[in-house]
């Protein structure tokens, strides 16, 4: 492989690690909020809200339900309002994470509903303001599933990146599609898939590693 | 992880242990009538209706009844984990309905709660869980560190500090649940099913500590169960709890002496059958056709002097009688005694028998029947 095309696979890999690392920030800081919310604003929760509560869901399911390359064409204006462009790799970060966070938030919401209801009575029961059951009792006790649902937020942040090529941000799908597909180097092709099962692959590990070190429950 | 993030005013800081017991106390929480309803249809059976009880400050109240009867319920009002649908609970005078979110979580500073699942935060220590309660409370490092290291003496964990609670028995974890329920110096301590998870010799050791801590400083205990056992074992006071009303209240010998309720006496049962589990298995609530013996528990509560008079007994039941089980049991001081025999009778001989031999014992009891086979 040229040194040329060793530098381009670098440049990618630089971008999409920019794209997915920007992202994941601020989806996991706007999904934990959100999941927060969902749980505790629904009827019987800690601060029962229900009819703002179904507004919160509706609105994400309607997230979810646009998928990502076309979430990136109609958030065009609102992109550029928030970055100033529409291309390259901050013309990337605001769709990633606005499609990303709808999907975390579920995923926290589901984490802190499996935490024993009998936990938060305790909490209460020992004189714990709502707040304090939040912090002290439903997060900590949710992390290891938050963590678990980090990493799969992050593998899905890195698949959703390889589209980004499609407002010039570079990065490693943008990089096959371009040489591996269109001029027919099936190395690059080769090359990228190779660097993607390594990304993904150490996600992985490292999310499953944390997940253990905080797990106390065995 | 976290830092406190809340600075109690003075007002929230734990009221003094109570002055040793003396004369009869005020009462330290009281039932006026309190129902409550899950349900808003009129005909759903309520989980609580008129429950009028005052128990006394420094006393042990135990609150026992079959699953379902509404004691998790009940003991939840103390501390407003459920609101009363009628009626009011006053703890030490107030009226726990009317307290705004800041008397609230005052009040359930005074007042510790232990849980049949321990309900540990998994995620913290040891000391952790235990230093809760302060930390949200707001209370500086170093009283934190004192008070924890002190209740940690107190319940047998000085050296478990740093374990997780997974790393734990079920009596251990329990002792750290009554640690993490002593921090704030409650008044009151409220036992729901504190036991009920845990094997009969942990059972033991904790109610022993239950007991103790009761005795040292002068803490009213209030728990539930539905294990007669455990009342037996520490109570001094019980209510008899069957579909959410109170059936039978007074001292525990009294109670466990002469059951006056049929909810009571079936929760005595499985207490006074000290039989054979062989002979449990073959025991028949109608007496069979064939030949068979009689199952009869005779009882000798309180203060009665003089031992069973078993000449006049045999003589009474006739030749066949069989002693299979006698011990006097001592509730509160009280003894109680219970002999269980075998007869047999055919079914129309053995009423008048019975009639005859009531005068030879407090109560006597038909526990069943056994076929006879051979």
């Amino acid at each position: 492989m040229s040194p040329l095309l060793i530098e381009r696979c670098l440049r990618a890999l630089a971008d999409t690690l920019t794209m997915v690392g920007v992202s994941c920030l601020i989806v996991f800081a706007a999904g934990l909020v959100l999941g927060v919310t969902l749980v505790t604003t629904e009827r019987g929760g800690l601060f029962p809200l229900p009819a703002f509560n179904r507004l919160l869901g509706l609105v994400i399911n309607g997230f979810r339900a646009v998928p990502f390359i076309i979430l990136l064409v109609v958030l065009l204006p609102f992109t550029r309002f928030v970055v100033g462009t529409t291309i390259g790799v901050w013309g990337a970060v605001v769709p990633l994470s606005i499609s990303l966070i709808p999907f975390f938030a579920r995923i926290t919401e589901v984490s802190l509903r499996e935490v024993d209801h009998g936990l938060v009575e305790a909490a209460q029961a020992m004189g714990c303001r709502r707040r304090h059951l939040i912090w002290h009792v439903l997060l900590p006790e949710a992390l290891p599933g938050l963590i678990g649902g980090a990493t799969i937020a992050t593998v899905a942040l890195i698949g959703a990146s390889a589209m980004a090529g499609a407002v010039g941000a570079g990065g490693l799908g943008d990089l096959a599609i371009r040489y591996g597909y269109e001029r027919y180097e099936t190395t690059v092709m080769a090359y990228v898939i190779v660097i993607l099962i390594l990304l993904v692959s150490a996600v992985q590990l490292a999310g499953d590693h944390l997940a253990r070190v905080f797990n106390r429950r065995r | 992880m976290s830092q406190d993030i809340l600075t109690a005013p003075p007002s929230e800081a734990p009221a003094a242990p109570l002055p040793e017991a003396t004369a009869p106390l005020p009462p330290s929480v009281v039932f006026e009538r309190v129902g409550k309803r899950f349900s808003d249809a009129p005909d759903a059976a309520p989980a609580l209706a008129e429950v009028d009880l005052a128990i006394g400050t420094g006393e042990i109240f135990g609150i026992i009844g079959r699953s379902g009867a509404g004691k998790s319920t009940l003991i939840r009002t103390i501390n407003r984990l459920e609101r009363p649908s009628s009626g009011r609970v006053l703890v030490a005078g107030t009226d726990v309905g009317t307290l705004d979110n800041d008397g609230l979580i005052a009040l359930r500073r005074r007042t510790g709660m232990i849980f049949q699942h321990f309900n540990l935060l998994s995620a913290k220590t040891v000391f952790g869980n235990v230093a809760l309660p302060l930390r949200v409370a707001g209370l500086p490092r170093r009283v934190i560190e004192e008070r924890v290291r002190n209740l940690l003496d107190l319940v047998g964990l000085a050296d478990k500090r740093d374990a997780y609670p997974a790393q734990l028995s079920g009596g251990q974890k329990q002792r750290v649940g009554i640690a993490r329920a002593m921090v704030h110096e409650p008044e009151i301590l409220l036992c729901d099913e504190a036991t009920s998870a845990l094997d009969p010799e942990t059972t033991q050791s904790i109610l022993t500590l239950l007991r103790d801590i009761n005795r040292r400083l002068g803490l009213t205990i209030v728990l539930i169960t539905h294990e007669m056992a455990v009342i037996r074992e520490i109570c001094d006071r019980v209510a008899v709890l069957e579909r959410g009303r109170v059936v039978e209240e007074g001292p525990v010998w009294r109670v466990f002496g002469a059951p006056s309720h049929p909810a009571t006496a079936a929760l005595l049962r499985p207490l006074v059958h000290d039989l054979p589990a062989e002979l449990h298995a073959r025991l028949q609530a109608t007496p069979p056709p064939g030949p068979h013996e009689t199952l009869l528990g005779l009882r000798y509560a309180g203060d009665r002097r003089g031992d069973p008079p078993l000449a006049a007994l045999a003589a009474t039941l006739g030749p066949t009688l069989r002693l299979l089980h006698g011990g006097v049991d001592r509730i509160q001081d009280h003894p109680q005694g219970l002999l269980i025999v075998a007869v047999e009778l055919s079914p129309t001989e053995l009423p008048q028998r019975l009639a005859r031999a009531g005068a030879l014992a407090d109560r006597i009891e038909v526990l069943g029947h056994v076929p006879l086979t051979n």
